[in-house]
């Protein structure tokens, strides 16, 4: 607000200007501390990201020619894409005019003005920006970052300071890094037994790297990013991620190294919704995976679409590529055939990927094609190309590699487009596994791990025979591979062949004892063939390696019935129905058992 | 020590200058006798070799993070070069600083030795250092050999590598060490302002 009636008072001070009255000289009380006090000094004070604060006119002459520079090549405030402005939540952009503010203040000579003039500063919320959070999520120790070498990418494990006592929905997360050297994170969640074992296995604080481990995921439908200055805006009602009680948060950290070694201890705050969510947003990723950036070669496209099969709202977008990805565009070509620009970054910035949520959703109907573009440079005039000389680069996760993704969040509008969106979606995601899979094959045909990938995408689509070549290849390649026996097991059963396909997940089981599905799977043959008590013990280890198998669950509560043991088949049914309340047939199993004399 | 020694080298790289036709004159060398006050009060003469080979000014600052991202680069480069003959001298210039800030930061990044102050920007208005980080590397007569970035890691602000990939202050200190010159004598410094006194 004060900002306009600045603008209004310069505007009519440059009308005034006309007459012959000389432009009045920019001042920090009246021309630049309303512009900072709003855009620089939420990070750039005690506490947050900024690396010195701004809040004074000493701070601001001090770093005066840099405030200019850095706000006329828009490198402050950050924010990537260009566009109309306040299309997506937390649009930090300056316009012209502010930014020619900084210039003038520097060529007038970087006057204080008078101090009736300078607004008062924020004031900012206490520790948590929407008050006390309802559960907040640490990291039990510090992770000390050594200074100098390669930016440091890890996960770390943010258990919940207080248990869930059932399932809840959350509405808002902030995160709080606990060290300006963090330069942006994403939000995992997996079990917690999961989480303790990874975390347990190495030695250091946190586990993993740029590669995910399959235990931690993003919460369905969600991206959940955070870079310095993210605001914690909530989700609007009826919408909110599931947390349930035995998951814990786990939060993946691009850490800068610095000159000095630095401890990490970051938190989370969650907010919880007051009801389950009912609108469940879906993720649709696209991406590019037979990348070929030869070295030396600038203007290199990539393109990618997808036809949207469904009426659905578009919240948000996550763009995503590495050092050589220059400008990103996405956009919509509705089916009447006008073009609706998405996302457009100009110039990309890795250190400051993120997500963009739209303030106001932008509707996509049936048969909208999505579309990106991504173009790479891997010249040396690339500023951050990070060879030199430049050299040939494919597709991968690790920062030497590289990428071209955008994720896209869509809610459906009914229960039925939900249904279309799902299935396109996931038959598009199958369809890129192979691809992917295929192109790792390509790069190293002995990759046994990558040909078991292929071979369950293949399941996935149909394709029985496919899948089982390379199943065979793959267990020739590696004859220890679990989940390789447990696929092969799979077809073996589709096909009707019982005894291969007992072999083969005993052959997992043997290769690993914690396989819960190779022992549902051996349970349901020892109950085909009348062996109870052997199904009973294996529908008890399937139980231990996943305890939400309640295929396994239901199982074994009707073989103890079978036994005569009522109470713990009664027992078991109640699990069954408090880990799936939305289960009907359950509840109507477990009434029926308890009725039964 | 020969005393003649330094006046051959002076002759040599004079000449060679003459011969590939430089298309300006070499700036004048810096003054040996200046004096700048270290962050416990003595009076140093940064730019005395004694017997040393070269001496490398760095010009740092406590609050930018570009300046403070180079120093495990110079203590590598201290360890790596320290007992060949160069002497690494950290200059503090910025008008804004303190000596206990300084010297706090001194600690905090494990710097040996005393940081040196620059009152007046003499010394940075003598050099042309515009922002830091940034190298300057003397020779026992004053003349800077090499000025500019400690490496290439910043094209710019907001445009960073990953990693550097050419250590232009070790290749210019590696070439001095061998009697050449560097080649560039002058890159392109990426950092913060300096912060001049009101």
């Amino acid at each position: 607000m004060k900002l306009h009636h600045h603008l209004l008072r310069l505007t009519l001070l440059g009308l005034l200007g006309l007459g012959g009255t000389a432009r009045a000289a920019t001042t920090f009380t009246h021309d630049v501390a309303p512009i900072v006090f709003q855009h620089c000094a939420p990070c750039h004070r005690p506490g947050q990201g900024g690396p010195f604060p701004l809040l004074t006119f000493a701070d601001c002459r001090k770093h005066a020619t840099d405030l200019a520079d850095v706000t006329g090549r828009r490198f402050m405030p950050p924010w990537l894409p260009t566009g109309p402005t306040n299309e997506f939540v937390g649009d930090r952009r300056l316009t012209e005019t502010e930014i020619a503010v900084f210039q003038a203040w520097l060529a007038d000579g970087l006057a204080e003005g008078d101090a009736k003039d300078l607004p008062p500063l924020p004031t900012w919320p206490g520790e948590w920006q929407l008050g006390a959070p309802d559960v907040v999520a640490q990291m039990p120790a510090a992770y000390t970052l050594q200074p100098g070498g390669r930016d440091v990418y890890r996960h770390f494990a943010l258990p919940l300071t207080q248990p869930l006592d059932r399932p809840r929905w959350i509405r808002a997360f902030e995160f709080h890094p606990g060290s300006r050297q963090v330069h942006h994170a994403f939000l995992y969640v997996g079990r917690t037994a999961d989480i303790q074992r990874l975390d347990a296995a190495d030695p250091v604080v946190g586990f993993g790297g740029m590669d995910s481990p399959t235990e931690v995921h993003s919460p369905g439908g969600y991206f959940l990013s955070w870079q310095p200055g993210k605001r914690t805006v909530p989700l609007p009602a009826g919408m909110g991620w599931k947390l349930e009680p035995g998951m814990d948060i786990v939060m993946q950290m691009h850490l800068q190294t610095g000159g000095k070694p630095e401890a990490i201890q970051a938190s989370v705050g969650l907010w919880f919704a007051d009801s389950p969510a009912t609108n469940q947003p879906l993720k649709l990723g696209l991406n590019v995976y037979d990348l070929d950036l030869p070295a030396g070669q600038s203007n290199l496209v990539y393109t990618r679409e997808f036809v949207v099969p469904a009426d659905a709202d578009l919240l948000g977008l996550l763009p995503h590529t590495h050092y050589l990805g220059r400008r990103i565009e996405a956009w919509a070509e509705l089916p009447d055939q006008t073009r609706h620009d998405l996302l457009t970054i100009p110039d990309w910035d890795f250190n400051w990927q993120g997500d963009y949520r739209y303030v106001t959703p932008v509707f996509l109907p049936r048969g909208t094609k999505l579309g990106m573009k991504f173009v790479f440079d891997n010249t040396a005039a690339n500023p951050r190309n990070p060879s030199n000389p430049p050299r040939r680069v494919g597709f991968g996760m690790s920062t030497s590699d590289e990428m071209a993704e955008v994720w896209f969040q869509l809610l459906p509008r009914t229960a039925r487009d939900r249904i279309a969106l799902d299935r396109a979606i996931t038959t598009q995601t199958v369809r890129d596994i192979v691809i992917y899979n295929e192109v790792r094959l390509k790069a190293n045909p002995t990759n046994a791990v990558a040909l078991v990938n292929l071979a369950r995408a293949k399941l996935g689509l149909g394709d029985r025979p496919g899948a089982f070549q390379a199943l065979t290849n793959a267990l020739a390649l590696d004859p220890t591979n679990d989940e390789g026996h447990y696929y092969l097991g799979v077809i073996h059963r589709l096909e009707g062949r019982p005894g291969p396909a007992l072999e083969e997940f005993q052959r997992a089981v043997d290769a690993n004892p914690a396989h819960g599905r190779a022992h549902g799977n051996l349970g349901i043959l020892a109950q085909e063939q009348n062996r109870p008590e052997e199904a009973a013990e294996h529908f008890t280890a399937a139980l231990l390696a996943d305890p939400d198998d309640n295929l396994a669950r239901t199982s074994l509560a009707q073989i103890r019935l079978e036994q005569g043991n009522r109470p713990e088949a009664i027992s078991l049914m109640e699990e069954a129905v408090r880990r799936a309340p939305t289960d009907a047939n359950l509840a109507r199993q477990l009434k029926r058992l308890k009725t039964l004399r | 020590m020969n005393h003649v020694r330094p006046f051959r080298l002076l002759s040599l790289l004079w000449l060679s200058g003459a011969l590939t036709g430089c298309a300006h004159a070499a700036p004048p060398p810096l003054p040996l006798e200046l004096t700048l006050p270290d962050v416990a009060g003595h009076s140093v003469q940064p730019l005395a070799a004694g017997t040393n080979r070269a001496i490398v000014c760095v010009f740092l600052a406590n609050e930018c993070p570009i300046s403070n991202r180079a120093i495990p680069e110079l203590r590598r480069l201290q360890d790596a070069f320290g007992p060949r003959g160069v002497v690494f001298r950290f200059v503090h210039p910025n008008a804004d600083e303190t000596d206990a800030s300084v010297r706090q930061h001194a600690s905090e990044y494990a710097l040996p030795g005393l940081p040196l102050r620059d009152p007046g920007l003499k010394l940075s208005h003598l050099a042309n250092v515009q922002v830091t980080p940034f190298a300057l590397v003397v020779s026992p007569t004053g003349e800077v050999l090499y000025r500019g970035r400690i490496d290439d890691r910043y094209a710019g602000l907001g445009q960073a590598k990953p990693e550097p990939t050419r250590h232009d202050l070790e290749l210019a200190l590696t070439a001095v060490l061998h009697g050449q010159r560097p080649v560039p004598a002058e890159t392109r410094a990426v950092g913060c302002h300096l912060v001049a006194p009101p």
